[in-house]
C-alpha cells in the first residue's frame, strides 16, 4: 500500500511541478468561468427547453457538475493521455519493466494518478464556481452541499471513467496517438448520445439524465406541458428573463448513486482487464508486425577517409530547402490512413453545400492535423536533435521561421477545395478569413509550443475549440464560418499578428541569442 | 584560427555554479577535454557552440565577438553532441540534406558531398532507410557525418565514439589526426586513451575550472615518479583503497595487482612510468 502510495504520488507530484500544470489550472479557472455565464453573457451552457437557473448554489451546482462531467471529460483526455508514452520515452519503463511491481498495479496506480489530476481540475472548477455563486447570486443562500453533492455523485465517476479509458487506448495503441485520439472522440460523442435524458437506461456514463430529469420536473411543476428538452454546450443566445426557474437542491436517490458507483468500478474492471494486455515495456517485441525491423549493418566497418571528399560546400541562406524538409516531415508524421481520410474529406468538400464545408468539414479536417501540428516547434525536444536546431545559422530567422511556413502550406493545402470554390463565388473576403483561420491555428501551436515546451496545451486548446467550433459558438469561430464583418476579419490579423510577434521573441529568448 | 575564451563562468540560479572564470586559449589542433561528471566540460561545450550564454566573460574566434555575433561560429562549427537523436521520419540523405540547409549549406556539389559523406560512414546501402530503423552505432555514424557537411573549421566531437566498433574507433581517431591540420578540434572523452593518442594539448577541468592546459607530455610529468604498483591481499584491498588514490587494479589468483598515486608509497611498491590516465587521476582526484 505504501509503495502504491509512493508511485502515485510521484506520478502526481511530476505532472503538477511541469510548467503545463500552470498553463492547465489557468485553463481550468478559465473553463469554470465558461460553465457559469455571467446573467448578461449572450450564451447559455445549460438550457431545458427555453428555461434556465436562477443563480442559486442548487443551479450553478448542477450546471458546473453536467458540464464537468462532459467538457472537462473531453479536455481532461487530452490531459492525462500519455501518462504510460512518458514512461516510453523517458526510458523510465525499462527501469519499470524490471522491478517487482505487477502489471495489473501498475495500471492501477496510473488510474489513479490520472484521476487525481483531473480532481484536481475539478477543485479549481470548483473553488472557481462557489465564487461565482456569490458574485451571481445577489445574496441567495448559499449551500456548500449544492457543490459536494453533485460533484462526488455525478462528477467523479465520469472522470475515473475518462481515465480508465485513456489508459485502454494507450495499451492497446502504442505509438498510434491520432488514433487513440479519434477514437475517443467517437467514442464520447457515442456516450453522449447513450447519455441524453431520452435514451434512459444504464449507459449514461456522463450521469445526465436522473439529475436532468429532476430539474426538468421541477420546471413542469411550474409550467405544466412547457418543453423542458436538454440542451448541453456554448449555446448561443442569452438568458431569457421571463424564462428563469428556481431551482431547488437535487436529492439523489439510491438507484442512482449505485448506478454511479457501478461506473468507477467498471473503471477499475477496465484498468484491471487493459493490464492483462499491457506490453510492459517490451514493445519492439510486442509490436513487431507494427514497427519498421532495425536495419542491419553490412559487416563493413565506416572507413572514415575524408580525403576521397573534394567537393567544398558553398554557403546558401535558402529557406527552400528547410521549408521542404518540414512539410516532408509533417506529411510523413501522420498515418497513411489518415491521410486517405483527409483527401476523402477534402474531395468531398468540393460537392457538399459550401456552409456545410466550411462549418463542419474544414475545422474537422483541420482538427485530424492535431498530432503533426502540436509538435510543429517541440519535436526537436522530442527527438533530442535541440543541440543541433540551437546551433544551427539564424535560427530563429531561417528554422523557426521555415516551420510556420510548413505548417501554413499544410493547412491552406486541406483547406485547398474550399478556397476555390470560394475564388469561384469570387468572395475573396470569405477566403481571407480562411487564409487568417490557417495562419491562426497555426501559430497558435507554435506560441504554446515555445511557451510550454509541451505540446498538450494546444491539443487541449485544439480540442476545446473543434467541439465550439462543431456546436457553431461564435466566440471561438478562427476561421470565419459564422463571422462575416470586416471588423472580425481585422481583430484575427490582429491576433495572428500578436500570436506571430510574441512566438517569435519567445523562441529568441529560449534560443538564449 | 584562435578560439579565446576569457573568464567565462556560468551560472545556473544564484548558488550553482557550472563554470568559473574559465580562461583558455584554442589554436588549431587537437585539444582533448578531459574531466570528472560536472567538471563543466558540457556547459563550455554549448557555450563554444553557442548554444547557451556565459553568465560574464567572453569568447571570441579570430579576434570576432562570437556573443554578439553567434553566426560566424555556427558557419564553421561541426557539432557531435554527446546524447542527440535524429528526425525518426526522415532517411539519411534528407536528414543531412535537412542538416546542410540548417548549417546555410548548398550548391551543386551538396548532393555529391552527402553520398561520399555517407559512404565513408558507411551508410550509403541504407541511405534511403528512414533513420527510425537506424541501430545506435549507425545513428552515431549519422551524426559524425552531419558535423563534417559543411567542412567546418572548428569542431567539436562530445564522445564520438559510442557506438563505434573497435576497428571504426581506430580509424575515427586517424580521421581526427587527418582534419586537425588547419581546423580546430575539441575532442571531449570520458575515455582517456581517445584522447591520449591523439590529442595535441590536453585540458584537465574539475568543479567547473580549468586545472590544467598543456602539452600530455607535460601532464604526465606532473605526476612522474609519483605513480606505483603493488600487490595487496583480497582481504586488505578495501582498506587500501580507502587509504590511496587507486587507478586501476587488477585480480591475480589470490591478490590484486594495484596501481596507485601515492606521495609516500609502501614498502615494496614499485614505482612505474606515468601515463596521461595516472595524470588525470591525480589531478582530480587529490
Amino acid at each position: 500500500m505504501f509503495q502504491f502510495k509512493n508511485i502515485i504520488k510521484g506520478n502526481y507530484l511530476q505532472y503538477v511541478r511541469s510548467y503545463s500544470f500552470l498553463i492547465t489550472v489557468a485553463l481550468s479557472v478559465y473553463i469554470a468561468f465558461s460553465f457559469v455565464p455571467s446573467p448578461e453573457a449572450n450564451y447559455t451552457t445549460i438550457r431545458l427547453g427555453s428555461f434556465t437557473g436562477d443563480y442559486n448554489t442548487a443551479w450553478i451546482g448542477f450546471v458546473t457538475a453536467i458540464m464537468s462531467s462532459t467538457i472537462l471529460s473531453l479536455v481532461g483526455f487530452f490531459l492525462i493521455n500519455g501518462s504510460i508514452r512518458r514512461d516510453i520515452e523517458t526510458r523510465i519503463g525499462h527501469i519499470i519493466g524490471t522491478t517487482r511491481i505487477s502489471n495489473t498495479a501498475y495500471i492501477i496506480t496510473k488510474l489513479l494518478s490520472n484521476f487525481l489530476i483531473l480532481f484536481s481540475i475539478l477543485v479549481i472548477v470548483g473553488i472557481v464556481s462557489v465564487i461565482l455563486s456569490f458574485l451571481y447570486g445577489n445574496g441567495q443562500r448559499f449551500q456548500l452541499s449544492d457543490f459536494v453533492l453533485p460533484y462526488t455523485i455525478i462528477t467523479i465517476p465520469t472522470l475515473f471513467v475518462v481515465a480508465s479509458f485513456s489508459l485502454l487506448l494507450e495499451i492497446l495503441l502504442p505509438k498510434k496517438t491520432i488514433l487513440q485520439y479519434g477514437i475517443f472522440l467517437v467514442g464520447f460523442f457515442m456516450i453522449l448520445f447513450a447519455s441524453s435524458p431520452e435514451k434512459q437506461g444504464l449507459f449514461d456514463v456522463f450521469g445526465m439524465q436522473y439529475p436532468t430529469a429532476v430539474v426538468s420536473n421541477q420546471i413542469q411543476a411550474m409550467h405544466v406541458g412547457e418543453n423542458t428538452e436538454l440542451a448541453i454546450g456554448f449555446i448561443s443566445g442569452g438568458r431569457n428573463i421571463d424564462k428563469v426557474v428556481t431551482v431547488e437542491s437535487i436529492s439523489f436517490t439510491t438507484a442512482y448513486m449505485l448506478n454511479r458507483l457501478f461506473w468507477v468500478g467498471f473503471a477499475f474492471l477496465l484498468a484491471i482487464a487493459s493490464s492483462l494486455f499491457f506490453h510492459r515495456f517490451n514493445i519492439k517485441e510486442r509490436l513487431t508486425t507494427q514497427l519498421k525491423p532495425k536495419q542491419k549493418t553490412n559487416g563493413k566497418s565506416a572507413d572514415f577517409q575524408l580525403g576521397n571528399i573534394t567537393e567544398t560546400p558553398e554557403f546558401s541562406s535558402q529557406l527552400s530547402p528547410l521549408i521542404g524538409a518540414e512539410i516532408l516531415m509533417l506529411v510523413r508524421k501522420s498515418p497513411k490512413w489518415l491521410w486517405g481520410i483527409s483527401f476523402g474529406l477534402m474531395v468531398a468538400m468540393i460537392f457538399v453545400p459550401i456552409t456545410f464545408a466550411h462549418h463542419y468539414m474544414l475545422p474537422l479536417l483541420w482538427f485530424l492535423q492535431v498530432g503533426v501540428w502540436s509538435d510543429l516547434v517541440t519535436k526537436d525536444i522530442a527527438f533530442r536533435t535541440h543541440y543541433f536546431t540551437a546551433s544551427s545559422y539564424q535560427p530563429v530567422q531561417r528554422l523557426f521561421i521555415s516551420r510556420i511556413i510548413a505548417g501554413v502550406f499544410i493547412a491552406l493545402f486541406i483547406a485547398a477545395p474550399l478556397l476555390v470554390r470560394y475564388i469561384v463565388e469570387l468572395d475573396f473576403h470569405t477566403l481571407l478569413n480562411i487564409v487568417l483561420g490557417a495562419l491562426f491555428i497555426i501559430l497558435l501551436s507554435v506560441f504554446f509550443g515555445t511557451l510550454t515546451k509541451s505540446k498538450k496545451l494546444f491539443e487541449i486548446v485544439f480540442f476545446f475549440l473543434i467541439y465550439s467550433n462543431i456546436n457553431l459558438v461564435s466566440v471561438t469561430d478562427y476561421f470565419g464560418a459564422v463571422h462575416t464583418s470586416f471588423s472580425y476579419t481585422g481583430i484575427m490579423a490582429v491576433l495572428t499578428i500578436g500570436l506571430f510577434t510574441g512566438s517569435y521573441f519567445l523562441k529568441k529568448l529560449s534560443y538564449d541569442y | 584560427m584562435e578560439l579565446a575564451i576569457n573568464n567565462l563562468t556560468k551560472k545556473y540560479g544564484s548558488k550553482k555554479l557550472g563554470l568559473s572564470d574559465y580562461s583558455i586559449n584554442i589554436t588549431s589542433g587537437i585539444l582533448g577535454l578531459l574531466g570528472p561528471n560536472g567538471a563543466g566540460k558540457s556547459t563550455l561545450i554549448k557555450m563554444i557552440s553557442s548554444i547557451s550564454k556565459p553568465t560574464k566573460g567572453s569568447i571570441s574566434l579570430n579576434g570576432n565577438d562570437i556573443l554578439k555575433s553567434p553566426n560566424y561560429i555556427r558557419k564553421m562549427l561541426g557539432y557531435l553532441p554527446q546524447d542527440f537523436g535524429v528526425y525518426p521520419n526522415l532517411n539519411a540523405f534528407e536528414f543531412l540534406s535537412y542538416m546542410a540547409a540548417m548549417k546555410g549549406v548548398g550548391g551543386k556539389g551538396l548532393h555529391r558531398r552527402i553520398e561520399k559523406l555517407l559512404m565513408e560512414v558507411n551508410l550509403i546501402e541504407s541511405a534511403n532507410n528512414q533513420l527510425g530503423t537506424y541501430s545506435g552505432g549507425m545513428i552515431q555514424r549519422i551524426g559524425i557525418a552531419q558535423a563534417l557537411l559543411n567542412d567546418p573549421k572548428v569542431i567539436i566531437f562530445d564522445e564520438p565514439t559510442v557506438g563505434l566498433d573497435p576497428e571504426e574507433r581506430l580509424r575515427f581517431r586517424d580521421l581526427i589526426s587527418d582534419l586537425a591540420n588547419d581546423r580546430i578540434i575539441i575532442l571531449s572523452s570520458h575515455i582517456v586513451s581517445d584522447i591520449e593518442t591523439i590529442a595535441d594539448e590536453v585540458a584537465i577541468m574539475k568543479q567547473g575550472e580549468l586545472i590544467v592546459k598543456n602539452s600530455q607530455e607535460d601532464i604526465i610529468q606532473l605526476a612522474e615518479g609519483k605513480v606505483y604498483e603493488t600487490t595487496v591481499s583480497k582481504s586488505n584491498i578495501n582498506n587500501f583503497k580507502s587509504y590511496h588514490t587507486v587507478v586501476s587494479s587488477h585480480r591475480t589468483q589470490d591478490n590484486f595487482r594495484v596501481r596507485y598515486i601515492s606521495e609516500n608509497p609502501n614498502v615494496g611498491a614499485e614505482n612505474v612510468t606515468a601515463t596521461l590516465e595516472d595524470a588525470y587521476i591525480y589531478l582530480t582526484k587529490n
